[in-house]
């Protein structure tokens, strides 16, 4: 029965469990697509915008095709087979289906592999753009693609030309000490070749973070890096001179280490903190720098945090950085004590505890001072069952009327207080008459006797 | 009958932690709009500097919230136009399958492509905003750049923001969701519970054995 009814709350709990949808937002969705490529389509400027959002980002335009879609066919050409870098090219060409021109379509040019325009077809499936030529490369690929919008009847399709690219190479040197102090000034010494009036980006990286500065550079320029805002260790420097016109870009790059210095630190924690109580730790640093104190990751204010878990834990202090001092800590184990924590554990304890020890008042104290009371040395087996009876009985009526049997009492004292208490009050006179007869005559309780009080106690 | 029931509730709650949750955005989602990927690799924690919004969820101490409309993008996007592509300041490509734009005020760290449209509405939308709070700057995160599905993409960039404690805000969750969350919470009270209820069983053993 028990188990019948463990399985069929945990079925209902569960049951209860799976009718409770998420309740997590519906999202409204744009339904017509078409439509919303077709005022993509439509807007030239939204194109351009697009255009170089692709091109930062470095996205090519990828729209999957219906399975069913007719083929299509792409011609492209320019107005040169040869141009200068930094000057724009007329590109133009044609996209058909089957013969027939694709009218409306939208054709994505890539130079090099950058999307550097996007036209749209015309009536007669002719496109025109302008594309900018910044490749620095002998022959660069100029490519057109047609992708077509979700929906359409037609399958992507692509052609490319090659273009003959006139440039100027240009040389960049890079020139920074191997190491320099946390805090003091990094100089970096550029100089370019042929002298060129152009935007320089430099980089400094050390894998995890990046700082980028700017500066024009004609022939020679110095740059005087803060180096406070950097955090110590290994930079790569990277220079690089933005290409101008038909001057190429250039590059440079140098290594330098930031070295900073290491302050002394040590602390001192009691072996025991409690939660909610100050947290008595001494920290020594030198120089002087500004200290934070954390118990494994969570910030010490002074105090221990009343939420810190019971037992053993790391306690840290660490020295903020400051240039030329790079940041340190020492920690120390210590063990801590949450008292609310332990208040719940003491508190089951207590409660075990309570209701493991025995009873006050239980049957065996009972049986214990009625045969007290009866002073006697052994008593005939009989006897002893008539004051076990006796015991039972003035067990069952002193939990009902709160009043324990003690010894200093007689029989028939407690039994008059407790007499009320009990269903058929001739049963416990006859008990006790038993009881008082067996410890005080040598006659012992017949079996039949004994054997009535047993019946007679049962409807006490 | 006290018992049992007892005996259900512990098992039930034992199902729902040992069972995914079907929630979207919630950490303990393992499908692909779940962030369980980032759950792994990221430390979470309440009231951190950096906060995950789930569409629906809000922030009303920063007034930011994430609203329901789907943005989709019909030529920047990642294959499919229910993946926008979003570009972070750097202008490196993120992918936002299933994105909402972020409403509030704040600098915009990223932002969907200008092709996208939520509705009819056409973007750029913000997909992650930097709010200044008193003395703390608080970066809020959409949760589709996270999601199992995104982390393909967009998992070097998870990585990054992962250096700091991150709070994931949900909006709404199935019961093995919150099961998980009321379970991460008491997490410090587990163990001294675990041990008055031990002792408190074997004292009531013990006492029904006794009598």
């Amino acid at each position: 029965m028990r188990r019948l009814a463990v399985a069929l709350a945990f079925a209902a709990v569960l049951a209860l469990a799976a009718l409770i949808k998420p309740t997590a937002p519906t999202l409204t969705t744009p339904v017509d697509l078409r439509a919303l490529a077709g005022m993509v389509k439509s807007d030239p400027a939204l194109l351009a915008e697009a255009a170089a959002f692709l091109n930062q980002t470095h996205l090519n335009v990828t729209l999957p095709a219906q399975p069913s879609a007719a083929p299509t066919e792409m011609a492209i050409g320019a107005n040169a087979t040869a141009a200068r870098a930094g000057s724009h090219v007329a590109v133009s060409g044609d996209l058909t289906s089957r013969g027939r021109p694709v009218a409306g379509a939208l054709i994505a040019i890539y130079l090099q592999g950058r999307l550097a325009a996007l036209a749209q077809t015309d009536a007669r499936g002719r496109f025109n753009a302008s594309v900018y030529i910044s490749a620095y490369v002998p022959l660069a690929n100029i490519t057109a693609v047609y992708v077509p919008p979700p929906g359409s009847p037609y399958a992507p399709s692509s052609a490319s030309i090659q273009l003959r690219v006139l440039f100027n190479a240009t040389e960049l040197a890079l020139s920074a000490p191997a190491t320099v102090r946390w805090g003091d000034p990094l100089r970096i010494e550029i100089s370019q070749s042929p002298p060129v009036e152009r935007q320089v980006v430099v980089a400094l990286s050390n894998g995890t973070s990046t700082v980028v500065l700017r500066t024009v550079v004609r022939d020679e320029a110095v740059l005087a890096v803060p180096t406070a805002g950097l955090s110590p260790g290994n930079y790569t420097i990277n220079a690089t001179a933005q290409p101008k016109g038909p001057w190429a870009p250039a590059s440079a790059s140098a290594q330098v280490a930031v070295a900073a210095a290491e302050p002394q630190i040590s602390l001192r924690a009691p072996p025991v903190l409690v939660a909610g109580a100050p947290a008595p730790l001494e920290v020594y640093v030198e120089p002087k720098l500004a200290v934070a104190t954390f118990l494994g990751e969570t910030p010490l204010g002074g105090y221990v945090p009343l939420e810190a878990p019971t037992g053993p834990a790391v306690v840290r202090a660490v020295a903020r950085a400051a240039p030329p001092y790079a940041s340190a800590q020492a920690s120390a184990q210590v063990f801590v004590v949450n008292p609310m924590q332990v208040a719940v554990a003491a508190a089951a304890l207590f409660v075990a505890a309570r209701r493991l020890r025995p009873r006050r008042g239980g049957l065996e104290e009972v049986r214990r001072e009625v045969a007290e009371a009866a002073g006697r040395g052994p008593l005939p087996e009989r006897a002893e069952a008539a004051l076990d009876l006796l015991a039972k009985a003035f067990h069952v009526l002193g939990e009902r009327a709160g009043v324990r049997y003690h010894r200093t009492m007689t029989y028939r004292e407690y039994a008059a207080r407790v007499e009320s208490y009990a269903r058929d009050g001739g049963c416990l006179k006859k008990i006790v008459e038993l009881a008082e007869r067996s410890v005080y005559s040598p006659h012992a309780p017949t079996p039949q006797e004994i054997s009535e009080a047993r019946i007679c106690a049962g409807r006490l | 009958m006290r018992g049992a029931i007892i005996a259900a509730l512990l098992l039930a709650v034992a199902v729902l932690y040992l069972t995914p949750s079907t929630t979207p955005y919630s950490p303990y989602n393992p499908g692909p709009n779940g962030l369980s990927e980032l759950a792994q690799i990221c430390r979470t924690s309440a009231n951190a500097d950096v906060v995950i919004l789930a569409p629906g969820a809000s922030l009303p101490n920063l007034n930011v919230s994430a609203s329901t409309a789907e943005i989709v993008d019909p030529l920047a996007n990642f294959g499919n136009p229910y993946i926008p592509a979003a570009a972070d300041v750097n202008r490196t490509a993120l992918a936002a399958p299933n994105a909402t734009p972020l409403i509030g005020n704040g600098e915009v760290l990223i932002a969907t492509g200008p092709t996208s449209f939520a509705g009819t509405a056409r973007g750029p939308y913000p997909l992650a905003l930097a709010v200044r709070e008193g003395n703390r700057t608080v970066y809020i995160y959409h949760a589709s750049l996270f999601t199992n599905l995104a982390m393909r993409w967009n998992s070097a960039y998870a990585e990054r923001i992962c250096a700091r404690p991150v709070e994931i805000a949900v909006a709404g969750g199935d019961p093995s969701h919150w099961v998980h969350e009321y379970l991460y919470a008491a997490r410090p009270w587990i163990a001294p519970a675990a041990l008055a209820t031990m002792f408190l069983y074997l004292a009531l053993k013990a006492r029904r054995g006794r009598v």
